[in-house]
């Protein structure tokens, strides 16, 4: 059903969906200039876009022009954003089950981001198999031809591999400070043989993507069972390219860029390093590229995670507020450069106006938190509503209900956006400070009246998920009937739900 | 070609569109975007005289992280026949619970007829049915379900069932809007000397993170457990049993003692409406006039989503997509948020607080050696002595389902028991 909720961004098919290096347009064509050469694109767009037209119209004229070429973009850029961004993965809502490793926090464009383990991986058995994996990997980690990545590195090893206790987990003797000294230890070795490259923040090294491929690997192995002797892949879909779920060869399969290659003995002994390259669609250099994990890492805590982001509008309203400046820009300088003034009197009061206008319109607009995905400060017909918002903390195990989706950007993950339910299953939290780096014993020992990630398998998923799909359906009737012992269990009284019912048409 | 074509519309169509659009909207903005900084000014200085203080007021929201938008977040109300939440709306109330009930394990499709004839150290399948009064779905409904020596109130809880290693068994169930689902649990009765009936309470609780009323969550079934086979009582008969009761506060209490012949009416059907509470953004004068400014805005569209197609390529098709996101060119609207509920218990609410419950014709009610109520010191107990007899005229097979309840200061309800009593001939 439509609920309540306003939905900005859109993700489109294979072919139309693009990174900002493959923007197109306008913008696009400036963009790519930019990629060939930085000193042509600025030539071009000093010269062919604003200088010439300055030239052959005058500069009281010529500047209708260039605000019209600088709106056409920054319209172009909200367009890509909210439309071309993002690519869907299947033309329908999806629903995940995992914990939360991050309270849902604010983004640059506005959108409330959040992280999901999901379920049934758990915090040891991620570390244990990452630890076991890259312990298995010794010899490659510590061979220079492994580290043949121009991009990243010349050919030698940056870091030898310190190794790492396998069993400190379930070490009686380890303290939870030696745990977490191990996980510091091997995170810091990760953040090591990442790579940097200054001209694109998200790439990372080869070797870095391997392993995590590797590990992942081994996670989503059919051998991985849970204590009931079942797979626990069972949502191994959302972490990496399942030809069960996306048909291989298709325009879909090939829109995402590779993420494993079944040739490779991934847990076999120096084997995480796949030669696979291809071409990737939404990126410009460097290419052909490895093999690109689908999932995202968590670097710190070392978890893969899937991550889920409530829609904001930040940047549409910002691109708005600078076309309707570069207007007021374009006007005010147009009119003044007609009056008998000196040169810099036009440009400076233009650029003053200009930006006293974006100023009141951004004040209109809610200031500093616009377009945030953030409560609204709404008054209720019926004020007596229950008490306090339901808060999301860190540990929560929840069910996320959106579309799923490949983000062009940001080196290409699967996400779950936008959210449109958010169900809380059970509260994981232990602290304010939450970890979730515990042993084995130490889960055994918080009980099963706690609802977590490892008791979740794939029927509750298959319920769960279904019992979603239902509710975020059909709604009932505006009229029902109930027995009275159901009248009775309910208190004879409701109260009122969640926020998320469809708007009343009036 | 195409790539041209896009360079060539944004230039000659987009950007001089957006061009005139932003002429229009600055026009606006200067009339109605200053006037309302001007008021949102004025309500300023109006909330600075108000307060009188330069201090500014502190934010709550600071504090905290925020919680996510409303309208993303799902509130359910795991519920079940609450004995406590019903009574403190002043309706009868009986703890035969129609939310539990049992059978045999060897015969699991048998339902007892009631919880009052069960046989000792039998192993049993308890059922609790969970319903849910919120029209949102309720996701991972914690279910315990605990038994206590029978009693009006005793403090002393047992889980029904434990794993191999002692820990407690419990449920996470689904429940649908408006809907109920059944959860199961294993309970072997505990065992009765020859001749013996042991009394106990199930208590079913419920609980969730976001309950939206956490007061309809637990509910109480008495059981009777017999040694042999389950016991009748006769025409003419009396019952003398023993009810402890416990004022489990530090006050003393008065108690007194009520009898009643309610029993929950199966048959009745209860009309429930949806209601809806529209939430509407808070705008003052001056948002209020600010928005007398045209802006871009995304279109207002809910086209319904189109579902997978199974074994084709599921990627959606560009001409699909093209339709959903539109701008447009308009004045801004208030944001709204939409709870909703089902509304209609009331009438059934006063048909039962209007009708007469009392005992059967010929069935006498006392507490021998209580008098008309009883004290107890704070933290005391006392085993009430509860006196019933069968009415003489009583038809072999009648059931009686009579209830006693213990009322503290104010008449509130401090507990109760419900006697299922079955006739059979002597």
């Amino acid at each position: 059903m439509p609920r309540g909720l306003p939905r900005f961004a859109y993700c489109t098919g294979p072919g139309d969906a693009r990174s900002h290096k493959t923007i197109g347009g306008l913008l696009g064509a400036v963009m790519s200039l930019w990629f060939t050469s930085k000193v042509l694109a600025i030539f071009v767009v000093g010269v062919l876009g604003l200088l010439i037209p300055m030239l052959l119209l005058g500069p009281c004229f010529g500047i209708i022009p260039a605000t019209i070429a600088i709106v056409s973009m920054l319209q172009d850029f909200k367009e890509w954003y909210y439309r071309d961004r993002l690519l869907c993965i299947e033309d329908r809502d999806n629903c995940v089950l995992g914990s939360v490793l991050h309270k849902p926090e604010a983004s640059l464009d506005g959108d409330r981001k959040m992280d999901l383990l999901l379920a049934p991986f758990t915090e040891p058995e991620c570390f244990e198999t990452l630890c076991r994996h890259l312990n298995a990997n010794q010899g490659l980690l510590n061979t220079d031809a492994t580290f043949n990545d121009p991009q990243f590195f010349g050919g030698t090893v940056p870091v030898a591999y310190p190794g790492c206790d396998e069993d400190i987990l379930t070490d009686p003797n380890k303290k939870p400070a030696d745990r977490r000294a191990e996980r510091t230890k091997l995170a810091d070795y990760l953040k090591a043989i990442k790579g940097s490259d200054p001209n694109d923040g998200d790439a990372t090294s080869k070797v870095y993507n391997a392993m995590q491929i590797g590990w992942m690997d081994r996670l989503l192995d059919p051998g991985n069972t849970n204590s009931a002797g079942q797979p626990k892949n069972f949502q191994g879909r959302y972490f990496r390219k399942d030809p069960a779920f996306i048909t291989p060869g298709s325009t879909l399969w090939n829109a995402i860029p590779p993420d494993f290659d079944p040739g490779t003995p991934w847990q076999g002994t120096d084997g995480s390093l796949s030669p696979l390259t291809a071409n990737n669609p939404y990126e410009v250099e460097h290419q052909p590229r490895p093999l690109n994990a689908m999932f995202r890492f968590d670097q710190d805590r070392l978890l893969p995670y899937l991550h889920c982001e409530v829609d904001g509008n930040y940047l549409q309203l910002l691109m708005d507020e600078l076309s309707l400046s570069v207007t007021t820009f374009g006007i005010a300088y147009g009119f003044l450069c007609l009056l008998p003034l000196p040169p810099w009197v036009a440009p400076l009061v233009a650029a003053i106006l200009a930006l006293l206008i974006f100023l009141l319109q951004r004040w209109l607009d809610g200031g500093s938190d616009r377009g945030d995905a953030d409560p609204v400060d709404v008054e209720f017909d019926d004020p007596e509503n229950f008490g306090e918002d339901g808060q999301q903390l860190d540990g929560d195990l929840v069910a996320i209900f959106g579309p799923w989706i490949m983000d062009t950007e940001h080196a290409q993950y699967f996400e779950i956006h936008p959210v449109k339910a958010y169900y809380i299953l059970g509260r994981n939290a232990r602290s304010g400070d939450i970890d979730l780096f515990d042993s084995a014993a130490d889960q055994r020992k918080s009980g099963t009246e706690r609802l977590h990630n490892a008791l979740v398998d794939a029927a509750m998923v298959s319920a769960v998920c279904e019992a979603v799909n239902e509710a975020e359906g059909e709604d009932p009737g505006p009229v029902i009937l109930r027995d009275a012992p159901t009248a009775l269990s309910h208190g004879l009284k409701t109260r009122w739900g969640g926020g998320g019912w469809p708007a009343p048409v009036k | 070609m195409a790539q041209l074509a896009k360079i060539l519309r944004s230039l000659l169509v987009r950007g001089p569109v957006t061009v005139l659009l932003a002429l229009v909207q600055l026009l606006f903005l200067l009339l109605f975007g200053l006037l309302a900084f001007i008021v949102s000014l004025l309500e300023c200085l109006r909330d600075f005289l108000r307060r009188r203080n330069l201090k500014e007021e502190e934010d709550e929201d600071e504090k905290c992280d925020k919680p996510l938008p409303e309208a993303v977040n799902r509130r359910p109300d795991p519920c079940i026949y609450s004995q406590e939440y019903l009574a403190s709306q002043g309706v009868p109330v009986t703890w035969n619970n129609p939310d539990i009930w049992m059978a045999k394990a060897s015969s699991p499709n048998v339902i007892e007829p009631d919880s009052y004839h069960l046989e000792a150290n039998t192993d049993y399948i308890v059922s609790v049915r969970c319903h849910n009064a919120s029209t949102d779905l309720a996701v991972g409904v914690r279910v315990r379900l605990l038994y206590r020596p029978w009693s009006f109130n005793s403090p002393d809880l047992l889980p029904v069932s434990v794993t191999a290693d002692g820990q407690e068994v419990v449920r996470f169930v689904n429940i649908p809007g408006m809907g109920a689902t059944v959860a199961q649990f294993p309970w072997r009765t505990p065992t009765a000397a020859p001749g013996q009936t042991r009394h106990f309470c199930l208590q079913a609780h419920l609980s969730h993170p976001m309950d939206i009323n956490l007061e309809n969550n637990m509910g109480q079934e008495n059981t009777n457990v017999h040694a042999a086979n389950p016991g009748h009582v006769a025409p003419g008969e009396i019952v003398d049993v023993d009810v402890p009761l416990f004022n489990n506060s530090r006050r003393p209490n008065r108690f007194v003692f009520r009898a009643d012949a309610y029993a929950v009416d199966t048959a009745a059907q209860v009309q429930l409406e949806l209601r809806l509470n529209t939430g509407t953004e808070r705008w003052p004068l001056s948002k209020r006039i600010g928005s007398l400014v045209p802006r871009f805005r995304f279109a207002e569209e809910h086209l319904p989503e189109s579902k997978r197609e199974s074994g084709d390529d599921v990627h959606p098709r560009s001409s699909v997509r093209r339709d959903r996101l539109r701008f447009t060119f308009g004045f801004p609207k208030r944001r709204t948020v939409v709870r909703a509920r089902y509304a209609g218990h009331r009438s059934y609410m006063k048909e039962l607080r209007g009708k007469d419950f009392g005992l059967p014709t010929g069935m006498p009610f006392d507490t021998p050696g209580i008098g008309d109520a009883l004290d107890l010191p704070g933290g005391g107990n006392h085993a009430v002595p509860v006196r019933l007899q069968v009415p003489a005229a009583a038809q072999d097979g009648t059931e009686y389902s009579i209830n006693v309840r213990a009322e503290g200061k104010g008449g509130r309800l401090a507990g109760g028991v419900t006697f299922l009593l079955r006739v059979r001939e002597p």
